[in-house]
């Protein structure tokens, strides 16, 4: 077994796992400064 | 959710996931056969586990809903269904990535369409068909057909599980729960496999309360606007 490249892929899922979990905690940000802004525009009018 | 008990809970899961994050990458034995990239799979298990889970509590919500849709709680668990969903289909994908990096190097392919890996990607179409359902019908009869979905989808969880079981497959036999004297699983990989999906099962719940406090926000949002439209609409019929 390729060592080097079995490392590569060790280290592949550990980063990837954790940017998708990073994305995915950003688009709940995201979902809520959304949902904010569109209930202060809908106070405003 | 307030403010002190989710600062606790994040600081609490950090340790938790760092902890967890030791175990698999230095205090677990390297596997003798298949060297450090055996090591996939404390996270790869972890991250199915918290999609069992979430996808348990979506047919749990989806039964509630089809059973009370009528009552004030039919909202709160619509919210329920489709936060543990998406969450669901966030860890399924993770585990089906990790499954695949992990195969390349021991198995010498990416992807083959035994019992296991089939029955698993056909689970992941499910769930996704399932928010898609939710994110493009109109009308109120949307969550009422994503809850019959999500009951018929289920189906497929225990058949994922058992697929190592009932069927000749590449993928490796149950490390846990298999019959006596098969496990062959380290004291230390136990260890360090059951520390991470608690890990994992805790910030998955974590997760799951935001995601659920925005969709709760979001059926907040709708409802203002279905009022403002009527109250515009009683103006212009005046």
């Amino acid at each position: 077994m390729d060592t080097v490249r079995s490392l590569q892929h060790l280290h592949a899922v550990y980063i990837l796992t954790w940017c998708i979990h990073f994305g995915y905690v950003l688009y709940l940000v995201r979902g809520f400064v959304q949902v904010r802004r569109e209930m202060d525009e809908l106070k405003k009018t | 959710m307030n403010r002190a008990i989710f600062t606790f809970s994040a600081i609490f899961v950090a340790l938790l996931l760092s902890y967890g994050l030791h175990q698999a990458l230095d205090v677990a034995p390297t596997e003798a056969t298949m060297g450090n990239v055996q090591r996939i799979f404390y996270y790869h298990a972890s991250s199915f586990a918290v999609a069992f889970a979430m996808f348990g509590v979506n047919l749990i919500a989806s039964v509630f809903y089809l059973l009370r849709r009528k009552t004030s709680l039919a909202l709160a668990a619509d919210a329920i269904a489709v936060s543990a969903a998406e969450l669901g289909v966030i860890f399924c994908s993770i585990g089906l990535m990790g499954g695949m990096l992990w195969a390349k190097p021991v198995w010498g392919i990416w992807w083959t369409w035994d019992a296991r890996l089939t029955s698993t990607f056909v689970l992941w179409l499910i769930y996704v068909s399932y928010l898609m359902l939710r994110r493009l019908a109109e009308g109120d009869q949307a969550p009422t057909l994503a809850a019959a979905l999500a009951i018929f989808g289920f189906v497929d969880v225990p058949i994922v599980y058992m697929s190592i079981r009932w069927w000749r497959t590449q993928h490796p036999q149950p490390v846990i729960f298999g019959e006596a004297g098969q496990s062959g699983l380290d004291p230390a990989m136990l260890t360090a496999l059951l520390v991470n999906i608690g890990a994992f099962l805790c910030y998955g719940a974590v997760v799951f309360a935001v995601r659920y406090k925005l969709e709760r926000a979001r059926q907040a949002l709708r409802e203002v606007q279905a009022i403002r439209s009527i109250e515009l609409a009683r103006m212009e019929a005046r």
